[in-house]
């Protein structure tokens, strides 16, 4: 299984990091979530074989080497034989550590101009004097983001609602269903919950260092919550809010929230009124409530909307917005009429 | 006239010098000393006690190795004279024996000079040659030969009901190996050629314990690679016990969760650990029984009445006083259920139950168990306190004594990585994972527990709430979000935390979502834990399995026939032994006496 492969209007995008996380957690126990740095044969055996099983329409495939800073030797011979399938190969981040096991030196192409760092943003694994790729924007958030929202699109995810928010007091005009999105779109929802354990390292790291509890307060969210906490090592606890176990713990056997830090994972978060719950519910223990995460958060303000300090106690790997909620046919109603 | 089976074993015949004439202390209090007399009053006080105990009957002599302390010549000359004179004083017919070499029994000092001599020695030879003063001891005493190359040694049919089938689990056993073996493709030949065999009810006897009551390991003395795989060769040929020796320590234990039972007679003759030996008397009427008698002799020191045997009760010793070998009737389950304590330090597993499919008694048990897995989940179990007791009532039918917290259990990183592992290995040994259409996650738990083996299998995947919390949950969350009316599911796999009588699931197949379950062809379920109360088996979910049960609720259930169901840990949970009056006859719930813990919603209940 790949779950990083996406197919855009140029080309087919492999993200290696997020496969070797798949190889080393899943496939073996290695348990290093995505903290391991360096990338196995194994891995790239397994996306040599996934191309070769495919017929990809594009001929160019990129390989986005993002958090690799070592390669298990033999590796570049599984790359060109990839390359020998009849593809144009096109790295994208690469660390300066990698370059002599990629032999970069070999190819000769300037267009391949190395950054600040020593290393490659991006790399022509080929010599073409002129190619249509010189002109195309490699973005690796970009890909990942068009591609969540052709998925939502595509698939009727986002289903009509009109149902009345009690505890906000809004109209809902649509939901959201990513219990169905899981099942579905399988497995980049893998690469989705991947993508969100990177971000959640990138901006909280030093949360991480807190060692936080993820909290997974519904049953969707305990999925994600539960590949969340081997990618990131983490604990976790189910905060079932609105059922019974909480009661229990409270007669049986009570946690101590004392002194222990929560995230609280979510699906969709869309006016945050369940996150709040939960968050009071944390504090009130005496717990200390980091943040929350989420697949999908819905924007209805922004933080300079609200004028709010910069501490972004938000992290999802994709929003709905005033940017895109049309084109999504997301939106929430009161009574009041607009001015 | 009666029958017993004389279980001796490890009696460790010694040198009373070594080679050369230097003094070597040993432990067995028989030896090779010239002043046999000592050695003699051993000998001769067992006789005495058995004779006295069981002054009429006909003695079945079963020694189950280590005869000798180094398989030197003389050890074994000694040994055979006290053994002729043990034969004699009991009136034993040499036919009437069956006795295993151990691994003390094999001459180690002629190995190595014949290594020495011929590096590239074969197997058959080195087993010639270590046992050369074994298979002359053997002929002297038996009047037969030993062969030192069959893993079967030698059979015994007792009263013409029981054939205890002797296997040698040293044969592999060199100056490397020291753990006991039996090489399994030799075994399923030898064993195939044993006449008749299906006429008798089979005991194994080896001189090596395959599980362990005094080192703190499951293992025993056996080598782990060999171990499972020979256990499951034992139980899927239908043997059910197996008598051994080695560990110096006289027990009596499950394995597999009661599907082999395994009986240790200890040392007869050990001056540092205690000496035991068991006498199991035969009983033949509809059932076939073997009392389990363990003698114990008293420590002395130059005391005036030396080597006394006594009979030790059982009853605080965890062995059971007698074995049912063979059962003619089915056991019968009470229709009331007791109330029991439950104690965590008693392991409440299924040990001594017997498997039982559809009343076909002799089908052989399909179940998972790894020690890895299952006994490292009850560890953790322990160790996090996660067992509950108290009243937990999970629907108006659905109602216990007990509760495992499983949420309390993933908690913690490494224990949940243990039960993903878990689940994932049960559906790699079992091989579920051949033609699986689709994994369900059933509940919070089940939902955390099978995300490894989802991505691990790279399956298509949905997940359900529990049954007795369907109302609690949004409409999307109740979705099972596939289809099936071109019948592209034909293997479906629940995985669940705990499965109790399976109630729940087969609403949820039946009732909940029927349309799809409806073009099923089969449908696993693996959990962690089952707390019902029937012998593990894979068809146990099953109606028509339940159906035969004398407690089992035809009405309130589902009729679901295609469920293949293993579970990681059993578990048994007490109960409520109250039916449907429990709000009238149930006084600690009526009058709130204690904590009533409720998974579900009962206002509506109460309403009607």
């Amino acid at each position: 299984m790949i779950i990083s492969h996406i197919n855009t209007e140029h080309y087919a995008y492999f993200k290696l990091h997020a496969e070797e996380v798949i190889s080393s957690n899943y496939l073996n126990d290695n348990n290093e979530g995505i903290y391991i740095r360096s990338l196995q044969f194994e891995t790239v055996n397994r996306v040599y074989e996934h191309i070769k099983s495919i017929a990809l329409n594009n001929k160019y495939i990129v390989l986005d080497f993002e958090f690799i800073d070592y390669l298990q030797a033999n590796i570049l011979d599984k790359i060109v034989d990839v390359r020998d399938l009849g593809y144009h190969l096109v790295f994208i981040n690469l660390a300066p550590s990698i370059l002599t096991s990629l032999s970069v030196k070999t190819v000769v192409n300037h267009k391949n101009v190395k950054n600040t760092i020593k290393g490659f943003d991006i790399f022509y694994f080929f010599s073409d004097e002129s190619c249509e790729m010189y002109d195309v924007e490699i973005n690796s958030r970009k890909i990942f983001y068009e591609e969540f929202k052709s998925r939502l699109k595509k698939g009727n995810y986002i289903v009509e609602y009109n149902k009345v928010h009690t505890s906000s007091f809004v109209y809902l005009k649509s939901f959201i269903d990513l219990k169905k999105f899981i099942s579905h779109e399988t497995p980049f929802i893998y690469f989705s919950i991947y993508y969100l354990a990177v971000k959640l390292k990138k901006k909280w790291s030093s949360y991480l260092d807190k060692n936080p509890i993820l909290v997974g307060q519904s049953l969707t969210s305990a999925f994600v919550v539960s590949i969340l906490s081997k990618l990131l090592k983490l604990q976790i606890l189910i905060f079932d809010k609105i059922g019974p176990i909480t009661k229990l713990y409270n007669k049986l056997d009570k946690p101590n929230f004392e002194n222990k830090n929560y995230i609280i994972v979510s699906d969709l978060v869309c006016l945050g009124t369940e996150v709040k719950i939960t968050k009071n519910l944390i504090e009130f223990s005496g717990g200390k409530y980091l943040g929350n995460i989420s697949l999908v958060k819905v924007e209805t303000l922004t933080r300079d909307d609200m004028r709010l300090d910069n501490i972004d106690r938000t992290i999802s790997v994709f929003s709905v917005s005033d940017k895109n909620n049309i084109e999504l046919n997301y939106n929430i109603y009161t009574n009041l009429k607009p001015s | 006239m009666g029958s017993i089976i004389l279980h001796i074993s490890d009696l460790h015949v010694s040198l009373d010098k070594k080679i050369g004439g230097e003094s070597n202390p040993h432990d067995s209090y028989l030896s090779t000393s010239l002043d046999k007399e000592p050695s003699f009053q051993f000998i001769d006080r067992f006789i005495d006690t058995i004779k006295k105990d069981f002054p009429a009957s006909r003695i079945y002599l079963l020694v189950t190795g280590d005869i000798t302390n180094a398989g030197e010549k003389k050890e074994f000359e000694f040994a055979l004279e006290f053994l002729n004179r043990m034969i004699l004083g009991l009136s034993i017919n040499t036919e009437d024996i069956l006795l295993l070499p151990g691994d003390h029994d094999l001459n180690r000092r002629s190995m190595e000079i014949l290594l020495v001599n011929k590096e590239d020695s074969t197997e058959a030879e080195i087993n010639i040659c270590k046992y050369k003063n074994f298979s002359e001891f053997y002929y002297g005493l038996l009047h037969k030969e030993f062969d030192p190359n069959a893993v079967i040694c030698s059979t015994l049919i007792v009263n013409d009901s029981i054939l205890l089938l002797g296997l040698n689990s040293s044969i592999q056993i060199n100056l490397a190996q020291r753990l006991g073996i039996i090489p399994l493709q030799m075994f399923e030949e030898e064993l195939a050629k044993v006449p008749s065999l299906k006429d008798f009810k089979v005991i194994a006897c080896t001189h090596h314990n395959l599980t362990s009551s005094y080192e703190d390991k499951n293992n025993g003395q056996w080598e782990p690679s060999n171990r499972d795989v020979f256990i499951s060769k034992l139980i899927s040929s239908g043997i059910e016990f197996l008598f051994t020796g080695n560990e110096h320590s006289n027990s009596a234990k499950s394995i597999k969760n009661g599907h082999l039972t395994a009986s240790d007679a200890g040392t007869i003759s050990s001056k540092q650990y205690e000496s035991t030996f068991k006498v199991y008397e035969v009983t033949i009427n509809d059932d076939i029984i073997l009392s389990n008698k363990i003698y114990v002799l008293q420590k002395i020191n130059n005391n005036d009445l030396p080597y006394q045997w006594d009979i030790r009760t059982n009853d605080r010793f965890d062995q059971p006083d007698s074995f049912t070998v063979s059962q003619k009737k089915p056991p019968e389950i009470d229709e009331h259920i007791t109330e029991m304590v439950v104690d965590l330090d008693d392991r409440i597993t299924l040990d001594s139950e017997v498997v039982e499919n559809d009343g076909n008694k002799n089908e052989v048990a399909d179940y998972y168990y790894d020690p890895e897995f299952s006994d490292v989940l009850y560890d953790q179990m322990r160790k996090i306190n996660v067992f509950h007791s108290g009243h937990f009532h999970w629907s108006e039918t659905s109602r216990a004594h007990n509760w495992i917290d499983v949420s309390k259990l993933i908690e913690d990183k490494e224990t949940l990585d243990i039960l993903m592992n878990a689940i994932a290995d049960v559906i790699n040994v079992k091989e579920i994972y051949k033609d699986l259409d689709l994994i369900i996650g059933l509940g919070y738990e089940g939902n955390i527990i099978a995300s490894k083996s989802v991505l691990k299998y790279g399956m298509p995947y949905s997940f359900l709430p529990y049954s007795y919390r369907y109302e609690e949950h949004h409409k999307f969350e109740k979705e099972l979000n596939f289809g099936n009316d071109d019948g592209k599911f034909q293997n479906v796999l629940i995985i669940t935390d705990v499965v109790n009588d399976g109630r729940t699931i087969r609403k949820l197949i039946k009732k909940r979502h029927g349309d799809f379950f409806s073009n099923v062809k089969n449908v696993f379920v693996v959990s962690l834990f089952y707390t019902g109360q029937e012998s593990i088996n894979k068809n146990i979910l099953n109606f028509n399995y339940l159906s035969n049960q004398p407690w089992f609720d035809k009405e309130n259930d589902e009729e679901v026939n295609n469920i293949t169901f293993y579970t990681i840990k059993t578990l048994k949970v007490e109960k409520c032994p109250y039916g449907k009056d429990f709000r009238q006859q149930c006084f600690i719930y009526k009058d709130s006496l204690s904590c009533v813990n409720l998974f579900y919603d009962e206002s509506k209940y109460l309403k009607k």
